[in-house]
């Protein structure tokens, strides 16, 4: 059991079956968090990862198995209190302003009266107050809907995509937003973003087919062959020792990142491009050999 | 008089209103949680079973073995009391409390739901029962002979209401008296089980020992004895209040912060914001009946008792139309996936289900009373002669049928979207939802019918109340047996 400050942490998911209407999605899954740190919770859509947030926000009760905080099952009061729960869909009444949305969740929660200016005002969102939810972009849909989580100081997050659908900017102010906000914390971080997960993560916890494949040290993960595929337009002499696969040119690079540089340099050899694509899937990838 | 005085009706009907109305009340007000009900029926009516069929074997040689001595006999009525209610009420509370179903914050709904029980329901409704048969049998024109043997057996049911209300009144103080008595033993038995701390539930024992007083209520006078009863009852409250204010300060888990108010009076407001126009119609609409009819009246004298006769059968469906918005705000959130957060708050599922079925019998009250404000100046104005026939029909079927129908419109409706997946448009429970809240309607016309014309008023009473218990049923179900994912968003 960690011990930070005061606040003793055993986060345990144990042997967990979880579904929704009898239907399994998570199979024996088990894993215990006992560190501060921003966990991913990583694997492609329809994976379980939703359903893995749900139980341990104590939403869904498990089919078998545990979900347990300090020992004590994770629906009880005592737990829910040192939990907040951010789900992918935005949760906010319909009809309701900013400000209105952020008072009543402040007053489910039990925050204080001070609390919704004080999260308006690190969130930036004090433009915003009087307006109606259902009139605000995305991003800032989004950045209320994050504001809520942090209305009561809590122990435990557990982030359900919160970068979803959300344009790389934005996204990634929201990152550094939950980044700021959430020293010393056990954060949940689900996406289906691998790259995501190495910017802001410090564990990932990889989910795949409802089963945990790989619960791991960010930084620990070994780099896997990187395969992209290239079509050309015209001159392809330059590319000529390269490899090719039907039409495309394959390239094997160390890191995802490195796409940019490849390019950059075959166009200033004059190669004309027609496409660019990932020859394999870096996350399958990495299920596959771990 | 060969009839009852109706005057009598008040007695049940007001110990109804102020024994399921705190219960209520206290919901809302402290948000405790529904289980309670459940454990304090089990509590309650376990208790009660066990006197019944204790009694039904010692009571008789018991007396004839102490020659009706009044302080023996209060002994055996006291110690009784004291350990099977008190005593389970204790017991009960300490196994909700071991599976995490009770906290203290329910100490004080805890009471009110074994008060509730007590005057709400074993004497309230077998009464309400008995005057509505008496009344009914003493209707028919063949009632002299029963009016003969009621009239001998309880004389007082005749008197006229200046005599009568002083008794009513007697009833009524002891219902509160019993009411009292019941919060507070049962508010200190889950102070006991929640601190683990045996000594409140040795303050609450001896507070069942009020029924050694029940063999002296005919040789003390009903006022005495009734202001006895009042005081002690009074005075329990107050030690139960006070000792269990002293046993906060050692409490050191932080209460359930989860306010029900606040999910009833925003969901309240929006539903008044969403939908105002159905609302409008709601009270619009049977404004221009009462005027269309209030023009036909003035042709013809069948026009006018076709007045009597249809406007109060009518007015339901008006509720059901403007009360229907409680029903789209509950799909509305689970849709958007506001409940995910809320059950994620630790808020209850039956919470949920109160508030908009609070909100609807809101909205209900808001058209009614609209409505009633006025129409009546508009049959006053047009000389519609509002007859006894058409006041009895509004209170007897036209008020009970619009607040059953709306609630069963509403709770019909809930489930259903609780347990649909994906249906939108016109064929969801929005969509429906009027054909929903007619269902009541067409129950009680169908009973009337079969049961007959002089009976048809009771059975809207009667399919009122079982609406209302339904749904109380329904509520402690969905809170056990409901699974969590019936309020995810589809989505």
């Amino acid at each position: 059991m960690s011990d930070y400050g005061d606040k003793k942490m055993d986060f345990v998911v144990e042997n967990l079956v979880s579904g929704y209407f009898g239907n399994a999605v998570l199979k024996d899954i088990t894993f215990k968090l006992t560190e501060p740190a921003i966990y991913v919770v990583l694997g492609p859509n329809g994976a379980g990862k939703t359903t893995l947030l749900r139980s341990m926000a104590g939403i869904l009760k498990p089919m078998q198995g545990k979900v347990e905080l300090n020992g004590l099952p994770v629906n009880e009061q005592r737990s829910r209190r040192r939990l907040s729960y951010l789900s992918h869909l935005d949760g906010i009444p319909e009809g309701l302003t900013v400000i209105e949305a952020l008072k009543f969740y402040a007053k489910i929660e039990g925050a204080g009266e001070n609390s919704v200016s004080n999260v308006a005002g690190k969130l930036e969102l004090n433009e915003l107050l009087s307006k109606r939810f259902s009139q605000l972009s995305q991003g800032q849909k989004k950045r209320v809907s994050i504001a809520r989580i942090f209305l009561q100081e809590r122990d435990i997050y557990l982030l359900d995509e919160p970068t979803s659908n959300l344009d790389p900017k934005i996204a990634g102010g929201i990152r550094s937003l939950i980044l700021g906000m959430s020293k010393n914390k056990i954060v949940l971080y689900s996406s289906h973003n691998l790259y995501e997960a190495k910017e802001i993560g410090s564990y990932v916890i990889a989910i795949k087919g409802g089963k945990l494949a790989l619960f791991s040290k960010i930084n620990e993960l070994k780099p896997q062959s990187y395969l992209i595929g290239i079509r050309t337009i015209g001159n392809t002499a330059p590319m000529a020792f390269t490899r090719k696969e039907g039409d495309y040119y394959i390239y094997e690079l160390s890191y995802p990142e490195e796409v940019q540089e490849l390019i950059s340099k075959l166009m200033l050899d004059g190669i004309k491009l027609r496409e660019v694509r990932e020859m394999s899937n870096p996350l399958e990838d990495l299920f596959k050999d771990h | 008089m060969t009839q009852i005085n109706t005057i009598y009706f008040l007695t049940p009907a007001i110990v109804m209103a102020f024994s399921v109305g705190a219960v209520i009340y206290w919901h809302f007000k402290r948000s405790f949680t529904l289980n309670v009900l459940l454990y304090t029926f089990i509590a309650y009516f376990g208790a009660i079973t066990i006197k019944y069929i204790f009694q039904y074997l010692t009571l008789v040689p018991y007396s004839s073995m102490i020659h009706g001595n009044q302080p023996l006999l209060g002994v055996y009525y006291g110690l009784q009391t004291m350990l099977l209610e008190v005593g389970l009420a204790y017991i009960i509370a300490r196994f909700a409390t071991s599976k995490d179903k009770i906290s203290r914050k329910d100490a004080t709904g805890y009471g009110l739901g074994l008060a509730m029980w007590e005057n709400g329901v074993l004497i309230a409704i077998p009464l309400m029962i008995d005057y509505l048969l008496y009344y009914t049998l003493l209707a028919s024109p063949s009632s002299s002979s029963f009016y003969i043997k009621l009239f001998a057996a309880a004389p007082a049911l005749f008197l006229p209401t200046n005599q009568a209300l002083p008794l009513i009144g007697f009833v009524v103080l002891e219902r509160i008296s019993s009411l009292l008595s019941h919060v507070a033993w049962g508010y200190l038995a889950v102070i006991a089980a929640v601190t683990g701390k045996k000594r409140y539930f040795y303050i609450a024992l001896p507070m069942g020992l009020i029924d050694f007083f029940v063999p002296y209520a005919s040789s003390m006078g009903i006022t005495a004895f009734e202001l006895l009863i009042f005081i002690l009852s009074f005075t329990s409250l107050a030690v139960a209040l006070v000792a269990g204010s002293r046993s906060k300060a050692g409490y050191a888990v932080q209460e359930n912060v989860n306010d029900s108010i606040s999910l009833f009076k925003l969901n309240f407001r929006r539903t008044v914001s969403v939908s105002k126009v159905y609302i409008l119609i709601g009270i619009i609409l049977p404004i221009l009946f009462a005027g269309e009819f209030s023009f036909i009246s003035s042709t013809s004298a069948t026009a006018r008792i076709t007045i009597s006769s249809m406007y109060p059968l009518i007015m339901p469906l008006f509720i059901i139309i403007g009360s229907m918005g409680a029903l789209w705000i509950f799909t509305s959130d689970k849709r958007k996936g506001v409940y995910e957060y809320l059950i994620a708050s630790g808020v209850e599922v039956s919470s949920v289900f109160w508030s908009i079925l609070m909100i609807t019998a809101g909205l209900a009250t808001i058209i009614l009373v609209s409505v009633m404000i006025i129409t009546i100046p508009i049959f006053a104005l047009a000389h519609v002669q509002i007859t006894p026939i058409m006041v009895e029909t509004i209170i007897f079927y036209s008020i009970p049928m619009c607040y059953s129908s709306s609630i069963f419109m509403s709770m019909a409706g809930m489930i259903w979207a609780s347990l649909s997946k994906r249906i939108t448009g016109v064929n969801s429970p929005v969509g429906l939802a009027p054909l929903l809240g007619i269902i009541p309607i067409m129950v009680t016309f169908l009973i009337s019918a079969l049961v007959g014309p002089y009976m048809s008023l009771y059975v809207a009473g009667a399919v009122s109340l079982g609406v209302f218990a339904l749904a109380v049923v329904i509520l402690i179900i969905a809170n056990i047996k409901m699974d969590r994912e019936r309020f995810l968003s589809n989505e």
